[in-house]
């Protein structure tokens, strides 16, 4: 028997042994300290409501980018509110 | 369904502490998610299709899965951008088609990912005692399965940015490969033109066995993509949804389509198809044939961290699947809780480890990934029906959508005739598993429909804050 293999092996067993412990003990600690209706307190998920952005809808945005673009470059519409 | 009445169901009340799973992913952590447990499959598993049909067999059966689950990553992106909740097809199913398709939907996923970690933790065993015979596998398969349960019971964040670094790596072990064995020089290392050519005894590498062999192919094709599917689980946690997943989803199947493909020339172009269809490590093997010890030792690290990044994986969608499932008392409500600290399903997590290394060693390994795959089959043959629901309930415009997939209702109409086909191929090699299967799956919904759902308070099942569904 390879002896360094051996020793490996059991270094993997102390490893076992500890993530083990570690979550037991942790579990534990938590069901302890925490009332359960708290635990299982949590409801499902809200989707955000910003993007919403469908195919079709790309085209429409885009001509829409396309009309607003030649004010924005020109300057003009800023001088006039500067005025 | 989304009643009114669910609609109507408040939120958590400003004055009521809630506890809930923290939003702390972006896509990258999807994409790590997705291709972590699905690339072990590149590594083994995919070349059983050579021995099936042959090398054109096995790269029909790849890209004809690649369409496949291009359909099902279109499908779950719509779909999950819209159902941001833990349980990703689980909750899909249960907001849209209704609480029987849900329970069994939620079933196909934890047997999938249960399952294919056990197998991934064993060959995590196998290949310790492939470096030295004097390893006992057995301390390196809990030790894996623990270190993974640890990662995932601290921190989503932690457990998928550790998946993001060891799946970059087991990828790129395949790119290197390709350079490696140097493809740009046909005939050096790559024996492509030899390996395809007609045996001196008539046999045709390319297909031995004809159309018969490629229709057979496509039972293992899905490994090049089995558990892509699984970014839906982490809905509940993206930072943004409607970004994360549907961008994490599809540059994953990417990704996934690149590597099947490179996967596929290098396995063909080093190794003779009798050999690679019996190979175990088929990448392995490749890098074996090269000559060259470098590409050896790099591929037998991105064998070992493919099938580490994959149970990763696999732990934390299971995990999410039992914890939404417990959370609507489908399973009993213990199994919702969160943790105070980590905000993790700590006891879905929990209680899947002795579960998952129990079938892992109930001695019939090969049962075990069988009934994985058709597990996840069965969950592509529902998801077209999901999704046809999904459009004729919330059409375009009536709910937020973070993607919206083209061609409706083609990839749905694809997917569901490409899911037949493959019923077929299975049905030829694994009659057996596929009616014992659906025979497990029918008895469990019969106690659900009879006993469980019978305690489900239904009042708390839908909390999506959705209008009335067309028609109703």
């Amino acid at each position: 028997m390879d002896t360094a293999a051996e020793v490996l092996n059991w270094v993997a067993w102390a490893g076992v042994a500890f993530l083990a412990l570690y979550l037991i003990v942790d579990a534990a600690r938590v069901e302890s300290t925490y009332d359960n209706d708290l635990l299982v307190s949590s409801v499902e998920g809200e989707i955000e409501k910003e993007i919403l952005i469908h195919p079709e809808t790309i085209s429409a945005m885009e001509e829409e980018i396309a009309e607003e673009t030649p004010s924005v470059d020109t300057g003009a519409d800023n001088m006039k509110e500067v005025e | 369904m989304a009643t009114s009445e669910a609609a109507a169901t408040p939120q958590a009340a400003p004055t009521v502490r809630r506890l809930s799973l923290l939003r702390v992913l972006g896509p990258m952590h999807v994409w790590a998610l997705g291709v972590g447990i699905v690339l072990v499959g590149e590594f083994m598993g995919w070349n059983f299709t050579v021995a099936k049909g042959g090398v054109f067999g096995a790269l029909v059966a790849c890209w004809f899965a690649g369409i496949l689950y291009s359909c099902v990553a279109m499908i779950d992106s719509e779909v999950s951008s819209t159902v941001a909740s833990a349980g990703g097809q689980y909750a899909q199913m249960k907001h849209i088609v209704g609480p029987l398709a849900a329970f069994v939907m939620g079933l196909f996923l934890i047997f999938e990912y249960c399952m294919l970690a056990s197998a991934d933790a064993i060959v995590i065993g196998a290949i310790m005692a492939e470096l030295n015979a004097n390893f006992s596998p057995l301390p390196w398969v809990i030790l894996s399965l623990l270190f993974l349960t640890w990662l995932n019971y601290r921190g989503v964040h932690l457990s998928l940015t550790f998946n993001f670094v060891i799946t970059a790596i087991a990828f790129m072990t395949i790119i290197i490969l390709l350079f490696g064995g140097e493809f740009w020089n046909p005939g050096k290392i790559f024996q492509t033109s030899e390996l395809f050519a007609v045996q001196p005894d008539g046999v045709d590498p390319k297909a031995p066995y004809g159309w018969l062999g490629f229709l057979a192919a496509l039972q293992f094709g899905i490994w090049y993509y089995l558990g892509i599917e699984g970014t839906c689980q982490t809905a509940e946690e993206c930072r943004s949804v409607p970004r994360a997943l549907p961008i994490g989803t599809m540059s994953g199947l990417i990704t996934l389509l690149i590597a099947a493909t490179i996967t596929w020339f290098v396995g063909t172009s080093l190794v003779d198809w009798v050999t690679l269809g019996e190979s175990a490590f088929p990448l392995y093997d490749a890098a074996l044939n090269t000559g060259r010890q470098w590409l050896v030792v790099i591929l037998f690290i991105g064998t070992f961290l493919s099938c580490l990044a994959s149970a990763n994986g696999c732990i934390n969608d299971a995990s999410r699947a039992w914890f939404a499932m417990g959370r609507d008392q489908f399973v009993p409500r213990f199994f919702g809780g969160v943790h105070p600290r980590y905000r993790t399903p700590y006891r879905a997590i929990l209680f899947l480890v002795p579960i998952t290394l129990g079938f892992g060693y109930t001695g019939l390994l090969d049962q075990v990934i069988t009934f994985s795959i058709i597990s996840g089959l069965l969950m592509y043959a529902i998801m077209p029906i999901n999704m046809i629901r999904f459009r004729r309930l919330y059409p375009m415009g009536s709910i937020p959508r973070g993607y919206v997939h083209p061609f409706h209702p083609a990839p749905s109409i694809v997917l569901l005739l490409f899911c037949i086909g493959t019923f077929i191929a299975i049905y030829f090699g694994y009659w057996k598993n596929l009616i014992a299967a659906m025979a497990f799956y029918i008895l469990v919904s019969v106690w659900f429909i009879f006993r469980r759902y019978k305690i489900v308070d239904r009042s708390k099942l839908y909390t999506m804050p959705w209008p009335r569904p067309k028609g109703y």
